[in-house]
């Protein structure tokens, strides 16, 4: 008994011991806790709120580009694009089928693609996210999808070099892009998003932290349809002409707005990287040309200001043939005798306009030049432009003076040339070039608009700037520019021919000439003033020839759509070619969409309610089922077939309209004589 | 000792649900999937203990080995046919009403080892001093059910197991010396499952070294994040950030998230009630009428503790990282049901005690108690048995007869 006892008191005994250690234990315990949850509190807090929240971004649209009448000339559309790990895809034919159907192609082979070993596979890109509640959201496991934004130019190669591009990031690169980034950039929002330990956002628990502010739009002076206009007459006159390239200009020289700006070929914003460089350029801008004999019009404003010669003052034109001071001779092409100031122009006599200029002092000479924006950067909202070339008087040889007259040993910009003349046409005052009317902040918020109509200098006084528009409207009425002359309204305008400068910079080339024409109407109260510039026309020498039918055709038709619009003020005249009816409500009709890209090609459909379907490989819609214009009812599906460029058949083109035939050679890069009528 | 535990499974309850809900819908798109199972096994556990309460302990010795019998039976077939997470810890078997379960043996072996050890050190109490023949066979059975456990390999529940096994024959009267002794024995042994299992080593290693929180550290590291952001009372029920990170937030690092969720506040009540349930454990065994009593109570209350000790110095990085679940509070059927259990036996020995020192009080010296159905009939199904045993405890107290 005595040892049970023992045994069971000592047990009692050691069960306290035991009992004080687990106290000690919990003692322990608390304190632990104590350390971490009290004393570490704020350091431990952090830490851990450190990884729970994940910033990220919140995309936004960069801002629109509009035209002056409201027509989306670039916007960002969302496109949504599907992906997978073909291993982790649980119902591959499911998936296979869906995709297909959505991508127009046939499922089998999507379902072999599903079933091989690669570790990702796009099982659709960039469909169209414009309308996501229209677009069913699979919910298919193992599929992911990340939206993304591309930038679309809804007009393709219209104004391409006037709107540029932007880069990867959806920052501008070139053109109206770049030069209203600062306007156009979108501010990217920041939310805090909850992650698990696996990275995986939580749902439901996202704070925004920085809401994301789209970007500012901006609306133009450019009107798309007078830019159509435009570039189709100067394709066409480049075609006529054999030319390279060509150029042309429309502006109010009341305001200084530029309504049309285009160099032609143009190239696709929507796929700058197709095509070269040189073709990205706005070469109205960026490239300067000996103006030749259209500079003569504000060597005799000059002139006519300074009050050396009235329109009717004689000069001797020395029968055609004048030696210069450094013992070059000038000639003329038909040579005259005593001319008034007026017929100088008329004829574009080069000695007269020598003997004119001599009434000046070089340093006056060069002043006016100045005046008139030569040799200075007009400041217009675009990047890249050039000042052109008009040296100092300081640095004149005895013979400057005398080649200036005559447009050579300058150096101009289109923009520049528009803008002089405007001097005349405006009654005397250079105006500040605008591009931009309005910027305008999303929601209505922010923003600047254009505070109108900006006045650089007075040149010359209203009465030299109404002498000349005279005297230049004889040109068009019975000089050189015959060729301008519109049906009904009075047009002034000086043609101009100058060699180019030989590549390597010796002189002239013989047989290499930029052709021009610049005018206005009407001549006694100019509303447009337009400039076009044929490059190397191999057919027409001279500017009368080939530059002037371009002004007239381009200025006929714009002109008309003006008188239309004071009638509709909404805006007169629908596009032509493949964008015949975009936002102008002809939205039964199936548009063309041959020669356009995929994006393109959705977008036109989208605007009109048709959805559209493609198939083949390629980036190119070669064919399309139903056929343009073809009337349908919305909801209809439009098929297409797509093809690499360089596999695009040719054979219909001159069935096309030109402009549409024009846009797929480029896209195609066909070298083919398309249009020798 | 009933309302505490009952605090402690609500708590449990609450917790599991705020923890596992995350895990739970992306595991199963159902937030609900822990909890309902949770409170299944909840009320089961109660269930087990209202009914273990009135059994007398006498039935428990009688149980004792086939019981442990049942345990390493178990113990060996979840080796041969269990599943877990790169240990074989479970059994899994389906109940009818279409549930499906699995059940951990090793939980139930350690509250079959404290009882086979209470009845053994009774029987064989003179011998117990002894190491040949008294504490070395007992020894042995321990070391086989370690064994089998190691080999799932679970070394967090062996050292547990060890840990609790000794402080009962320690308790029981066995040498200190001796298991002073096997203890050190141990430790090779212990080192060479380390070497065998890279993780547990891992485990190990990192609690020794300055923690790459990415690696071996993580939970660690996790763990104590919850903990200091919960700050002095918590970021409130269900905030918590932290059982996103934590691999197994309802499990054994639950009690990371009460931190987390219900602050410094929230934990010293946790271990304000464990304590209390500690010492109450202890109070019952220092008042047990037999020394099977105390050993018994002694034993399950240990198991609790050694339990919640371990458990909440792994998850405050005090104690290497070993998968022990928090007594009543983790997710996990065997562990809260046996739990549970325990609690059952020990309100069990507080009624023996009382009914000792109440009607007794001329047989205090403890001795072996034979086991008499009869004698059983008579204590239970005789009288006026309340609804609950601690009714029934009071009842017994107060009765005039009794008290003659």
């Amino acid at each position: 008994m005595a040892p049970e006892m023992d045994r069971h008191e000592v047990g009692r005994g050691r069960l306290r011991l035991v009992a004080l250690v687990g106290v000690g234990a919990w003692l322990l315990l608390a304190g632990r806790l104590v350390q971490v949850q009290g004393l570490q509190h704020t350091a431990l807090a952090l830490k851990a709120k450190e990884q729970h929240g994940r910033w990220r971004d919140l995309s936004a649209n960069r801002g629109r580009i509009l035209d002056r009448r409201g027509r989306e000339m670039a916007l960002d559309v969302q496109s949504v694009s599907f992906y997978c790990n073909p291993s982790l895809v649980e119902r591959p034919d499911e998936v296979a089928r869906y995709f297909a159907s959505l991508r127009g192609t046939d499922s089998e082979a999507l379902r072999r693609q599903l079933q091989s070993s690669q570790t990702f596979l796009y099982l659709a890109r960039q469909v169209d996210g414009q309308r996501p509640s229209e677009l069913p959201a699979p919910d298919f496991k193992g599929v992911f999808q990340h939206s993304e934004t591309t930038r679309l130019y809804p007009y393709a190669l219209l104004a391409g070099q006037l709107m540029g591009f932007t880069d990867i990031d959806n920052q501008g690169r070139e053109g109206l892009e770049l030069a209203f980034s600062d306007a156009l950039n979108a501010r990217e929002g920041k939310a805090l998003s909850f992650v698990d330990g696996r990275g995986r956002a939580l749902p439901g628990r996202e704070e925004q932290r920085q809401p994301p502010v789209n970007g500012s739009s901006v609306t133009l002076t450019i009107d798309a349809v007078y830019q159509d206009v435009l570039e189709e007459e100067l394709l066409r006159a480049m075609e006529d002409s054999g030319s390279e390239n060509a150029l042309g200009i429309v502006s109010d020289p009341r305001t200084g707005e530029i309504l049309a700006m285009a160099s032609v070929p143009g190239f696709d914003p929507n796929d700058p990287g197709a095509s070269s460089p040189q073709l990205r350029r706005n070469r109205t801008v960026t490239d300067a040309y000996e103006p030749g004999s259209t500079l003569k019009a504000i060597m005799a404003a000059a002139v006519l200001d300074r009050g050396r010669a009235g329109s009717e003052t004689r000069v001797f034109c020395e029968n055609g043939v004048l030696e210069l001071a450094n013992g070059d001779v000038l000639r003329d092409l038909s040579p005259h005798g005593w001319l008034t100031s007026r017929e100088v122009l008329e004829k574009s006599s080069n000695i007269g306009a020598v003997k004119l200029a001599r009434r000046l002092e070089q340093h006056e000479f060069y002043g006016y030049m100045r005046s008139f924006g030569f040799g200075t950067r007009t400041g217009i909202d675009l990047p890249a432009e050039s000042a052109g070339l008009l040296r100092h008087a300081r640095e004149w040889t005895n013979r400057s003076l005398d080649t200036i007259a005559i447009g050579q040993e300058i150096s101009v910009t289109a923009i520049q040339m528009v803008l002089a003349f405007g001097v005349i046409a405006n009654g005397g005052v250079l105006m500040a070039p605008v591009i931009a009317k309005e910027v305008k902040g999303s929601g209505g918020k922010g923003g600047e608009s254009w505070a109108g109509p900006q006045k650089v200098r007075r040149v010359i006084s209203p009465e030299t700037a109404r002498e000349m528009r005279a005297i230049l409207a004889g040109v068009v009425e019975r000089g050189s520019g015959t060729r301008a002359q519109i049906r009904g309204v009075s047009v002034a305008g000086k043609t101009g021919t100058a060699q180019r400068a030989r590549s390597d910079g010796a002189g002239y080339a013989e047989d290499e000439a930029v052709v021009s024409f610049i005018g206005f109407l009407p001549a006694d109260d100019p509303q447009f003033l337009c400039l076009v510039a044929l490059d190397n026309p191999r057919r027409s020498k001279w500017g009368g020839q080939a530059a002037a039918p371009a002004f007239k055709r381009a200025m006929e038709r714009i002109y008309a759509l003006a008188v239309e619009e004071t009638f509709e003020p909404k805006g007169a005249g629908v596009l032509t070619g493949p964008l015949n009816g975009v936002r102008r409500g002809v939205a039964s009709a199936v548009p063309d969409l041959r020669g356009m890209t995929q994006a393109l090609a959705r977008y036109h459909c989208g605007l009109r309610g048709l959805s559209v379907r493609f198939s083949g490989i390629g980036s190119t819609v070669v064919s399309q089922e139903p056929e343009r214009g073809e009337s349908v009812s919305g909801g209809r599906e439009v098929a297409c077939v797509l093809e690499r460029p360089e596999l695009a058949s040719v054979t219909d083109l001159t069935a096309m309209p030109l402009r549409q035939a024009m846009l797929l050679r480029q896209l195609t890069n066909h070298k083919l004589a398309l249009f020798h009528r | 000792m009933l309302l505490l535990a009952v605090i402690l499974v609500g708590l449990g309850v609450v917790m599991v649900y705020s923890s596992s809900s995350a895990l739970a819908s992306d595991r199963f798109d159902d937030s609900g999937f822990f909890l309902e199972r949770q409170v299944f096994r909840a009320l089961a556990g109660l269930v087990l203990m209202f009914v273990v309460a009135r059994v007398p302990l006498t039935v428990l010795q009688y149980l004792a080995r086939p019981l442990l019998l049942i345990g390493l039976a178990l113990l060996v077939l979840v080796l041969a046919f269990g599943e877990g997470k790169g240990a074989q810890r479970w059994l899994p078997f389906s109940l009818p009403l279409s549930v499906t379960m699995s059940f951990q043996p090793s939980e139930f072996v350690k509250l079959a080892l404290v009882l086979y050890l209470a009845d053994v050190l009774v029987r064989k109490e003179e011998r117990i001093g002894e190491w040949a023949s008294g504490l070395a066979p007992r020894l042995a059975v321990i070391v086989v059910a370690q064994c089998l456990i190691l080999m799932q390999p679970d070394l967090g529940t062996a050292v547990a197991i060890g840990l609790i096994s000794f402080a009962v024959l320690w308790l029981g009267g066995a040498g200190s010396l001796h298991l002073a002794a096997t203890a050190l024995a141990a430790v090779p042994v212990v080192a060479i499952s380390l070497y065998h299992s890279p993780y547990q080593l891992q485990r190990v290693l990192s609690y020794f070294r300055e923690s790459n929180p990415l690696t071996d550290g993580f939970q660690i590291t996790q763990s104590l994040l919850a903990f200091g952001s919960g700050g002095l009372v918590g970021v409130g029920l269900g905030n918590s950030m932290q059982k996103h990170f934590l691999p197994e937030p309802h499990t054994d690092f639950v009690f990371a998230l009460v931190g987390e969720e219900l602050g410094l506040a929230g934990t010293l009540s946790v271990i304000g009630l464990f304590a209390a349930l500690s010492i109450h454990g202890y109070r019952i065994a220092l008042s047990a009428s037999t020394h099977h009593g105390f050993l018994v109570a002694a034993g399950t209350t240990l198991m609790i503790c050694v339990y919640a000790v371990l458990n909440m110095g792994v998850v405050t990085g005090l104690v290497p990282t070993t998968g022990l679940p928090l007594p009543f509070i983790s997710y996990g059927g065997a562990s809260l049901m046996w739990n549970l259990c325990g609690i059952g036996i020990l309100v069990s020995v507080a009624r023996d005690g009382v009914r000792a020192q109440a009607g007794h009080s001329s047989h205090s010296v403890p001795g072996r108690s034979g086991f008499s159905w009869r004698a059983f009939r008579r204590r239970h199904f005789s009288g006026s048995g309340g609804l609950t045993p601690s009714a029934g405890c009071r009842k017994a107290a107060e009765s005039p007869r009794n008290l003659d």
